[in-house]
This record gives structure tokens, C-alpha cells and sequence, in this order.
């Protein structure tokens, strides 16, 4: 992709490709990155998670259909899933959703955060540039595979790479 | 007239710039001087850590902001006071203060209370509370420090960077007003309720044993720099003067709590700082950092290297 030296993925092209031994960046909404980040941790040598304003999420389907609408239910146990997963009190309050919405189902997404090659930031994410991406922190975290979910506006972030150089 | 965030928010974004931006290695650092580096090595080392503390108090500020558009303003300045830090970090390394080993400063015992206090209560405090004493930090801290800063030092690098440190903290300062604006011409019966809702141990302790030590502390440290203390004052004057400007802030209780403390605070006169905030700093010298725990990981989240790998 032109501006960034390594490979940006969008869309499902993550699913794809080999990332072994790769330092890699997910720029994603917290529903998006639950699904990517225990993919790739399998493989890559470094994971930066860019992960938007967080979401709840259970480890598993809630059983009764009566239950699965009550918010207050959904809530406990994404609440219970994170207090009972996430050990580190600064990674588990990163991971706390502030906006309701629906839980999403994913099993593995909390033990692959606390896989040692992977971490996560609540920065948000102002450009891709020539080795990586910048982030509101100030730092430009250098990276060999970026992933992008939907929602990220690939071509503003490229551009505002370009701007900087 | 109704203020426009979202415009607030694409400036935000636009100004964005980043550590990788400033050229570390330009000419211009040899202007600090050994005099000059072993008096702001621990001046230096308050501005680090206030910023960082500043940013924790941002991010508890994200929880529970009154809409979509301010929540992600706040995300935003939650990281750009942590890009202060960092940019002061990288400061202090380009004058020789990290030491051999680059070894981040130690808090201070009164950031230290900060730390603690933002950690076990940060995220439970009401929105009303937060969203003043911010803005009161970061009149009176940020901006006489740095202002005294730019005073002092020569660095062209340094100037550079703080062009960028207050214009970023203009668009805090103006934000945080604006949110208290919002906030006060919300209806009367939820501002006095919210207010009760202030009125919590942790609250009032936490203005008594970390605020009010932690801003005479400071005091202290630019006095024994040789620098009259009246530029704090003035700095924590603003709070009073913008504050007034706003047509409704005047209605929320902690902002008349607050500016009622900024006034004894700038008053030297005022037994506040005999019978309270004098005591306070000595007092609190005691405590013993172990005491306090281990703080949370986002601690050691400020680094000087502009990139990582």
C-alpha cells in the first residue's frame, strides 16, 4: 500500500495471510479486535492492538433466550468474564465498556491480550506512516503488518502520513 | 450560543503531531548548562509526572462524558497529556537528566498521593467534580510551569516542543470550560444532586491530603528555583477569570468550592496555608511511598523514544 513500507490489511485479508516472526498493528473497534487479535497472536512476534472505546464481551452464548434481552444480565456476566479473566487492575479498567451495547461472544480475546507479544492501547490511532502508526501519545509504533477493521478510514490515515513526512 | 465540539474534535485531529516529528539530535542542547540542569532536573521531573497524572484524570473523564463527541475529545486528550510527558521525557534526556540508564524520575510523594487517589477513586468520582478540578490543575500546574519553562531555557527544541505543548493545552483549556458551560445549563435539581454526590469521603480527603499539598508543594519547588511565586498565582487566577466569563459554569457548586480554594491558594495571607496547606506538604513528606502500593501499569506507560518497535 502506498506510504506505509509493509502490508495493510483490510477486511477479511487478515484470515489469509501469514504473519509468522511479523511485528503487527489491529486498528480496530473493540468488537472487531476480539474477533482478530487471538488469530493473529497465534503466529506474529509482536501484536499492537489499537482497540477504539471498549465493549463488553462473554465467553460464551448466554443460555436462555429470555435472558440474552436483559441488559443487566448481559452486563453481570461480561463483567464476570472480565473480573475473573483479566488479572492486571490498569489492563482490566482498558477493557471496562463505559457505552452499553450488546455483548459480543468471544472465548479467547482476554487470554490473548495477556499473551506476553501482545498488549493492548486505548490511544487513538491519527495516521499510518512510512513504518507504522502513529498514535495521539506521540509515538510512531513500527510495525511490518498493519490490519484494519471496517470502521477505520484507511485513506485519511494514509493521507495524514503523507502530510507529515 | 451553543459550542460546536465536533469542530473542536476535527481541530484536535488536525493538530495532531508526534515525538517523531522534532529532530532530538538538532544543535541547541548544549545551552543547558551544569547549573542550570541540576536546578530543573527535579522541576522537570514534576512536569513529567503532573502531565501523566493529568492524562489518568482524562481517562476517568472519558467514563463519563455527557456525549459521544466530548467522550472522544477527552480519549484525545487523555493522549496528548500523556505525549506532554513523553515529550518532556525525551527533554530531559536530550539535557542529560535521565541518567546513564535513562531511568524514568521518581514521583513525588504528593504525586505519588495523586497516583492513588486516581487509581482507587478516579473512576467513581462524579462528572460534575472531575470536570472542574481538571481545568484548575491545569491552569494553575501546566501553565505556570511552563510558562516558567520557556523562561528559563534556550533549546530551540525546547521552545519547539512547547509550541506544540500549549497549543495542545489552549484546545484543553477552552474544551474544559466549554464541558463545564454544558454542564451547568443542565437542569438545577441534577447539578445540586450531583453535587451531594461530590460530597464523598474520598472526595474530601482527596482534596485535603493530594490537592492541596500537591499545589503547595509546587509552590515551594518554584520558589527554591528562585522564581517569585506570583506566577502561580496568576496562573490559578485564570481559573477564576475564565470560569466567570461562562454564562452558566457559575451554577455548578465545585466550581465555587474550587475557586474558593484557587483564592486562599493565591492569597498568602489567608491561614489556609498556615493552618492547612503548609502542614499538608510536611506532613504528607512523610508518608512512606511503600504505603501506597504498587500503582497501575499505566504508570509506566511514559517513555522519551519516539518510536517503538
Amino acid at each position: 500500500m502506498k506510504g506505509f513500507d509493509g502490508v495493510l490489511l483490510r477486511g477479511d485479508a487478515w484470515r489469509e495471510h501469514d504473519m509468522s516472526g511479523q511485528r503487527v498493528a489491529v486498528i480496530a473497534s473493540a468488537d472487531e479486535a476480539a474477533e482478530m487479535v487471538p488469530f493473529v497472536v497465534r503466529s506474529a512476534a509482536r501484536v499492537k492492538v489499537f482497540q477504539d472505546t471498549p465493549g463488553p464481551v462473554v465467553p460464551r452464548a448466554l443460555p436462555a433466550r429470555g435472558l440474552r434481552s436483559t441488559a443487566r444480565v448481559q452486563r453481570a456476566a461480561a463483567w464476570f468474564h472480565l473480573r475473573t479473566t483479566v488479572r492486571d487492575p490498569w489492563l482490566r479498567r482498558q477493557l471496562t465498556p463505559y457505552v452499553h451495547r450488546p455483548p459480543v461472544v468471544r472465548p479467547h480475546y482476554y487470554a490473548a491480550l495477556q499473551d506476553p507479544v501482545c498488549k493492548l492501547y486505548t490511544w487513538p490511532v491519527y495516521a499510518v506512516a512510512r513504518r507504522g502508526v502513529r498514535s495521539a501519545e506521540g509515538v510512531e509504533h513500527q510495525v511490518d503488518v498493519i490490519i484494519c477493521g471496517e470502521g477505520v478510514d484507511v485513506a485519511a490515515l494514509l493521507k495524514e502520513g503523507r502530510r507529515r513526512r | 450560543m451553543t459550542y460546536d465540539f465536533d469542530a473542536m474534535l476535527q481541530t484536535i485531529k488536525d493538530k495532531q503531531w508526534s515525538l517523531a516529528d522534532i529532530d532530538w539530535d538538532a544543535p541547541g542542547a548544549e545551552t543547558m548548562t551544569d547549573e542550570l540542569r541540576a536546578k530543573m532536573q527535579p522541576f522537570m521531573a514534576d512536569l513529567v509526572w503532573i502531565e501523566h497524572v493529568g492524562a489518568r484524570g482524562f481517562a476517568s473523564l472519558a467514563t463519563k462524558a455527557p456525549t459521544p463527541v466530548i467522550r472522544e475529545i477527552y480519549e484525545y486528550f487523555h493522549a496528548e497529556e500523556q505525549k506532554h510527558a513523553n515529550a518532556e521525557l525525551a527533554l530531559m534526556k536530550r539535557w542529560g537528566m535521565l541518567g546513564e540508564d535513562g531511568q524514568v524520575p521518581e514521583a513525588n510523594i504528593n504525586v505519588r498521593l495523586a497516583i492513588k487517589m486516581l487509581d482507587d477513586y478516579g473512576d467513581t468520582l462524579p462528572l460534575t467534580g472531575l470536570a472542574t478540578l481538571i481545568p484548575l490543575l491545569e491552569c494553575a500546574l501546566d501553565g505556570a510551569l511552563v510558562k516558567f519553562l520557556l523562561e528559563e531555557v534556550e533549546d530551540p527544541v525546547c521552545h519547539e516542543v512547547f509550541r506544540h505543548i500549549n497549543s495542545d493545552e489552549a484546545r484543553h483549556i477552552t474544551v474544559d470550560f466549554q464541558v463545564l458551560e454544558l454542564i451547568g445549563a443542565g437542569p438545577l435539581h441534577r447539578l445540586l444532586i450531583e453535587s451531594l454526590g461530590n460530597l464523598k469521603p474520598q472526595v474530601i480527603i482527596g482534596l485535603i491530603v493530594v490537592f492541596t499539598p500537591l499545589i503547595n508543594k509546587m509552590r515551594d519547588n518554584i520558589v527554591a528555583m528562585g522564581l517569585p511565586e506570583q506566577k502561580l498565582y496568576n496562573a490559578v487566577k485564570r481559573f477564576n477569570t475564565i470560569g466567570a466569563r461562562g454564562e452558566f459554569t457559575q451554577r455548578i457548586p465545585a466550581y465555587h468550592v474550587l475557586r474558593a480554594q484557587a483564592a486562599m491558594v493565591i492569597d498568602r495571607t489567608s491561614p489556609y496555608h498556615k493552618v492547612l496547606a503548609d502542614p499538608m506538604v510536611k506532613l504528607t513528606s512523610y508518608v512512606p511511598a511503600r504505603l501506597l502500593g504498587k500503582p497501575q501499569a499505566w504508570v509506566d506507560e511514559v517513555t522519551p523514544e519516539p518510536t517503538s518497535a
